[in-house]
């Protein structure tokens, strides 16, 4: 018994000792002094992480200490903001945001249990934009806006999209109140689901990024329509497909991950981190996987970041 | 160390007396009565807070609401289904199913709680390995385990589990 | 026939099976032990699999899925928790079993119709996936909703002593899986204001609580504090399954396979549901209904061909349609777009020979399943023989060790700590928590189903009637609720 105490204790003081070590005050010139975690808020496996884990690898060539890509999920990204409210100003941590968080989530039900805001973050940079896409089911020979109009004379289209307060269902509220065409949201748990609705014939449209309908539209099941964009497409999947920007509607907005920081964090930090991830934006293997996910580089400051946060929000809150 | 030991000793002989005096400790209990009372109410509860914890957007064909209606519909109706058999069993001087509870178990179970509770609390205050440690030991400690190999082997495990997960893993433990 | 001998020479490399090996005992080894999770292991490892090539993943990964199909059953069967959800069907049968010295037996017969079921929903994919996709895309909406009503009817069958108490039960179960965020119009209940409510309560962590976490509660009880053999019993156990056996579980194997693919094909179900219903089938079915519950074989067989059943069938929609019918394989399907292969009608024109490695080597897959299961099941039946006081401390290390990872969460410890209480109360009350299980299984999908399908109607209940396999479906709910209702009827009759 006296052997298992006094063993006990040894481990816990050896323990203590570990965990009471570190936690110096961070010097802004020489950060980062340890490993630098980058949390991304989103699902293991989805394009986030990927990029993520794949930038994670020339962290220590690039910032002298190794990067940790880590997931932490919950309430779609929200759980993950909350608690890097803990973190202090030029902390080791960082964090994956996107215009979900910041610019839907404050405007939708359940924003009263959100306790974080833009304010408290300092955006870094942007590192990819994502195109959304309208598919109709191929049997309606719909594949422009102007034909899209025509069918929806005096009808009452249902549009399937990914979640009802997701970025797809404001797109898609946006779109039908700039051409005054009735339509309905139909919500599926996932954009593949969606997306098979509207193979289906079970819904008449539905919306996606450009990667997850890609299977569907070489399939030739489902027509790309439109995209929710300035200018129109024009690549091996979907052939010069037009943007909503080209009908004169402003009812579009990509959608974009960024990295922050908690709000205070030393310029000088923001800017070697920047400068890090301009490098690892730069790399071929990196542009390989862009292509093959249909997504863009796309490394946008804090300003612009700021735009986007805003315009989102206004056009979310124009939709409610 | 030598007189910690013997508060040991001390606590461990007031433990087994205080079991001694609650080992035939018996308090009837009656599940068939108490198990609808125990839903019934937690229905209602939940109905009662439903205007503030659920808002309703459009009226539609169904609502987010017309769900949770329906179950706890079904929660009242068959609690209380089976709170008039129990009634009409008394009024016909039947007799109700009766259960006779352990005192002394269900003491044990609360301190298992506590002690899940506390290592909960612990967890993120000292680290994953010291708590589970601590937990593992006084978790042998509740069975009154007297052999030293036990908390030996107990103590290595935990220290393997917690390790394997933490390095080998890369699990992100508290 | 080209593609597939150049599939299978694609397939058939060092690597491919040693990344089979690893995954499968990865797979096993995070779905025997309470707490761990296969969804756990496939996130841990999946960074792994970034460099890897597109088959070498696909093995690996296939690996970890099909052998926590399996590995769930080894913890359910010994220590009466379900390492998985799915597993909950078997602990029962396979616990009651082990209480009767026979746990190499029932560790027998779950690693032998675990088998059989991968290897025939393996030979499904490989032979009849353009046919069973055919059949998924007439699958719509009201028919998941069906479906889903059709596995709430096992509700009755594991109500215990009262269906009252089930319906009660499940009432419960559903209604907890309506907290969080509604799919449907965005309002969001009974969140409290709280952040961690939102997307509601994972699957895994109410599981955790409700089994693993309430059976150590129940350590408070003296009988069960006793370690139930010793290890010179497990040794001398033959874990020997009759001739007699063999054929009473044909049959009810065979159903289950079926079952188990028709419901892998439905996105969002799963193999809990699958399993259960197959238990369900199988108990309907059998001439020795008394023996369920009580270490039935065909319970066993049942339950467990079930949901390996559903490894391959989940592949068919994800790789002709792009659909993924679980959060395993959902994660698959990022594994295979980093690999430049998108899912969808032209995946198999463009990726042919690719596709054919995958599917000869889920066949392989399980047939290695087999092999281990089959060396280190005497090693996993000692766990009957290691002293409580030691394995219950573990298992709760393990169980917070998972709850917390799952999500990185405090929050979510605190959950399961919550569940086990309530475990613990319905256990003294009287009332099962497997309709609670079932209930949080199944409450999602079916209300998401319901609803949408009233306004893909615009709030016509036609819809429900409109196509065949919808009716074929109704007609198939109403026949099992005929007979739970004259079976209840026959035994309250019975009890008067």
């Amino acid at each position: 018994m006296k052997k298992v105490l006094l063993l006990l204790l040894v481990v816990l003081i050896s323990f203590g000792t570990i965990f009471a070590a570190g936690k110096a005050e961070v010097d802004v010139d020489t950060w980062p002094q340890e490993a630098v975690t980058v949390i991304c808020p989103w699902a293991v496996g989805g394009v986030a992480d990927i990029v993520n884990r794949k930038a994670a690898t020339y962290g220590a060539e690039l910032l002298g200490k190794p990067i940790l890509a880590t997931n932490e999920l919950g309430a779609g990204g929200n759980v993950a903001l909350t608690n890097f409210l803990k973190n202090a100003p030029n902390s080791h941590n960082l964090i994956f945001g996107g215009e979900g968080a910041f610019s839907i989530a404050p405007n939708v039900d359940g924003s009263d249990a959100i306790q974080f805001k833009y304010g408290d973050f300092e955006p870094i940079i942007n590192l990819y934009s994502a195109i959304f896409v309208l598919t109709s089911d191929v049997s309606l020979d719909i594949k422009d806006l102007d034909a899209l109009k025509a069918y929806a004379q005096g009808k009452k289209l249902k549009i399937a999209v990914n979640g009802i307060a997701g970025s797809e269902a404001f797109l898609a509220k946006a779109l039908a109140k700039d051409l005054g065409i009735n339509m309905e949201l139909v919500s599926y748990n996932g954009a593949n689901l969606a997306l098979d609705a509207a193979a289906k014939g079970e819904t008449e449209f539905a919306i996606s990024h450009q990667s997850q309908a890609k299977g569907s539209v070489e399939g030739g099941i489902l027509n790309p329509v439109v995209v929710f964009d300035e200018k129109g497409v024009n690549n091996e999947v979907y052939k010069n497909v037009k943007g909503v920007g080209e009908y004169g509607s402003s009812a579009f907005f990509r959608n974009r991950c960024f990295i922050l920081a908690r709000k205070g964090t030393d310029q000088k930090i923001i800017d070697k981190v920047r400068k890090a991830y301009l490098t690892i934006l730069d790399k071929p293997e990196m542009a390989e996987f862009f292509k093959s996910m249909m997504i863009e580089v796309d490394p946008m400051d804090k300003a612009s970041i700021d735009k986007h946060v805003s315009t989102v929000a206004a056009i979310v809150k124009a939709n409610l | 160390m030598h007189s910690f030991l013997q508060i040991l000793k001390k606590l461990d002989t007031k433990i087994d007396r205080t079991g001694e005096r609650l080992k035939d400790r018996k308090v009837n209990f009656y599940p068939t009565v108490v198990g609808p009372i125990v839903f019934l109410v937690f229905a209602l509860v939940a109905f009662l807070i439903m205007p503030s914890q659920v808002k309703v957007q459009q009226q539609a064909a169904t609502t987010a609401r017309t769900f949770p209606i329906l179950l706890l519909q079904i929660m009242i109706v068959g609690s209380v289904a089976l709170l008039v058999t129990e009634i009409v069993k008394i009024l016909r001087k039947t007799e109700l199913e009766v259960v006779q509870i352990e005192l002394l178990t269900e003491i044990k179970a609360l301190i298992i709680l506590l002690m899940l509770i506390l290592y909960a609390i612990l967890m993120p205050l000292i680290g994953f390995i010291p708590s589970s440690l601590l937990f593992s030991v006084a978790m042998l400690y509740f069975f009154r385990i007297k052999k030293v190999s036990y908390y030996l082997i107990i103590i290595f495990s935990a220290l393997v589990i917690g390790l394997i997960f933490r390095y080998l893993l890369g699990v992100r433990l508290p | 026939m080209d593609l597939f001998i150049q599939g299978f020479q694609q397939f058939f490399t060092l690597s491919s099976f040693i990344y089979i090996n690893i995954g499968l005992i990865l797979g096993l080894i995070f779905g025997a032990i309470p707490g761990l999770t296969v969804i756990l292991c496939i996130v841990l490892f999946l960074p792994f699999t970034y460099t890897m090539g597109a088959i070498d993943s696909f093995m690996f990964l296939l690996g970890i899925y099909c052998a926590g199909g399996y590995g769930g059953s080894i913890s359910a069967i010994l220590i009466n928790t379900p390492g998985t959800p799915h597993a909950t069907a078997t602990m029962a049968d396979g616990y009651a079993l082990t209480k009767k010295g026979e746990s190499r037996k029932a560790l027998n017969i779950a690693l032998q119709a675990s088998t059989f079921g991968g290897i025939f929903s393996a030979f499904t994919l490989l032979f009849f996936a353009p046919q069973v996709a055919k059949f998924a895309q007439k699958m719509g909406t009201p028919e998941y909703f069906l479906v889903c009503l059709f596995g709430l009817t096992v509700i009755a069958g594991v109500s215990g002593d009262s269906l009252i108490k089930g319906m009660i039960s499940g009432a419960f179960g559903l209604f907890i899986s309506t907290i969080g965020l509604d799919p449907m119009t965005g309002s969001t209940r009974y969140i409290f204001k709280n952040i961690n409510l939102y997307s509601g309560f994972d699957l895994i962590i109410c599981l955790i609580g409700l089994f693993a976490l309430s059976e150590v509660l129940g350590k408070s009880q003296k009988s069960n504090q006793n370690t139930i053999s010793s290890l010179d019993e497990v040794k001398s156990e033959s874990g020997k399954i009759s001739k007699m056996e063999y054929k009473r579980m044909a049959l009810p194997s065979l159903m289950s396979a079926i079952i188990g693919v028709i419901i892998g094909i439905i996105p969002g179900t799963g193999a809990s549901m699958a399993s259960f219903v197959s238990y369900d089938r199988a108990r309907q079915m059998s001439k020795h209904k008394e023996e369920f519950g009580k270490g039935s074989v065909e319970g066993i067989a049942a339950a467990e061909t079930a949901n390996n059943a559903v490894t391959g069938a989940t592949l068919i929609p994800l790789l002709t349609m792009g659909i993924p019918g679980d959060g395993a394989v959902a994660i698959m399907l990022g594994a295979l777009m980093i690999n430049g292969l998108t899912p969808g009608p032209n995946l198999f024109a463009k990726h042919g020979v690719t596709m054919y490695a995958i599917m000869i080597g889920l066949i392989f897959v399980n047939i290695f399943m087999f092999l281990q299961g089959k060396a280190l099941t005497k090693y996993f039946a000692r766990v009957v023989s290691v002293p409580v006081s030691i394995l219950t401390p573990i298992i709760v290390i393990f169980c917070f060790a998972g709850a917390f990872s799952v999500n990185a969460s405090m929050f979510d410890v605190g959950v399961t700590l919550v569940f086990a209480v309530i475990a613990y109360l319905f256990k003294k009350l009287n009332f099962s928590t497997i309709p609670v299980l079932l209930g949080l299984v199944l409450g999602a999908i079916t209300e998401e189903n319901f609803r949408r399908s009233l306004i893909l109607s615009d709030g016509s209940w036609k819809i429900f009637v409109q196509s065949p396999i919808a009716i074929a479906f109704l007609v198939v709910i109403a026949l099992t609720i005929v007979i739970i209702g004259v079976n209840h009827i026959k035994d309250s009759k019975r009890s008067i």
